[in-house]
């Protein structure tokens, strides 16, 4: 949750370069609650099921930062270019703090 | 006999307590405090022996993240570019790259928020694309 208000600072700088979409798989109820009090404005889609983390690979695995957890997506992100084509996907549990570096991405691919 | 010896004595310490007198009228003259001055020393000594090996080994700030090296172009337009982007922060317990899908086409999706409102995401149409994934308050 605190990432996403960390995140919320880079919003606006995100936006202009790419569309972003938060995905979590929360019920509608709570993620009001979280947009409430992370106060991010990105559109947070319901991927209720984690088939959305499933087919970009984002569910844990034993080898990484989340790896013991299960019933949840990775935190992190995946970066696709304009064409289509998937240029990274990375586990990242301070996706929010390390929001520069996305920023950083975008412009480099 | 023993009177003027008597008094060449008296003389004597006269002469030394007056030689050794301060202005004052203390008897004690300043003398260099040898403890206090050693035990400075020694703590001077102990600070450059923690403080210079410190200095010495300090790692230089990093400037930025690790770099990482991804392919940058479609396969389908035949050429294959190579750009470097930052690496993960944070080391291996905070990020990780996965790239196993590196250079695949993103698979389409539809997603509701919480108002039931529907996005049909089909990367590719001229803009990038981020998917960050969060784990939600559950």
């Amino acid at each position: 949750m605190q990432q996403l208000g960390e995140l919320q600072k880079s919003a606006a700088g995100l936006r202009g370069l790419a569309d972003v979409f938060v995905l979590n798989g929360d019920t509608p109820n709570d993620s009001r609650r979280l947009k409430r009090i992370s106060g991010i404005s990105l559109p947070v889609l319901l991927d209720r099921d984690l088939s959305v983390a499933r087919s970009y690979d984002m569910l844990p695995k034993p080898d990484q930062p989340m790896g013991m957890m299960s019933g949840v997506a990775q935190m992190g992100y995946v970066i696709v270019d304009e064409q289509g084509i998937i240029r990274l996907q990375r586990v990242d549990l301070n996706f929010g703090t390390h929001a520069d570096q996305i920023y950083q991405i975008l412009r480099t691919i | 006999m023993a009177a003027p010896a008597r008094l060449a004595s008296v003389q004597r310490e006269l002469y030394y307590r007056i030689s050794h007198m301060t202005d004052t009228g203390s008897n004690d003259r300043a003398r260099p405090n040898w403890a206090l001055i050693l035990g400075l020393l020694t703590g001077v000594a102990v600070a450059l022996a923690i403080f210079i090996p410190a200095l010495l080994v300090r790692p230089s700030p990093k400037p930025n993240a690790p770099l990482t090296s991804i392919s940058t172009s479609a396969p389908a337009a035949g050429r294959i570019d190579t750009v470097t982007i930052p690496g993960p922060l944070g080391g291996p317990d905070i990020s990780r790259d996965v790239n196993t899908l590196v250079g695949q086409r993103a698979p389409g999706f539809t997603l509701s928020d919480s108002e039931g409102v529907s996005y049909p995401i089909s990367p590719g149409g001229g803009t990038p694309t981020v998917l960050i994934f969060n784990m939600g308050v559950t």
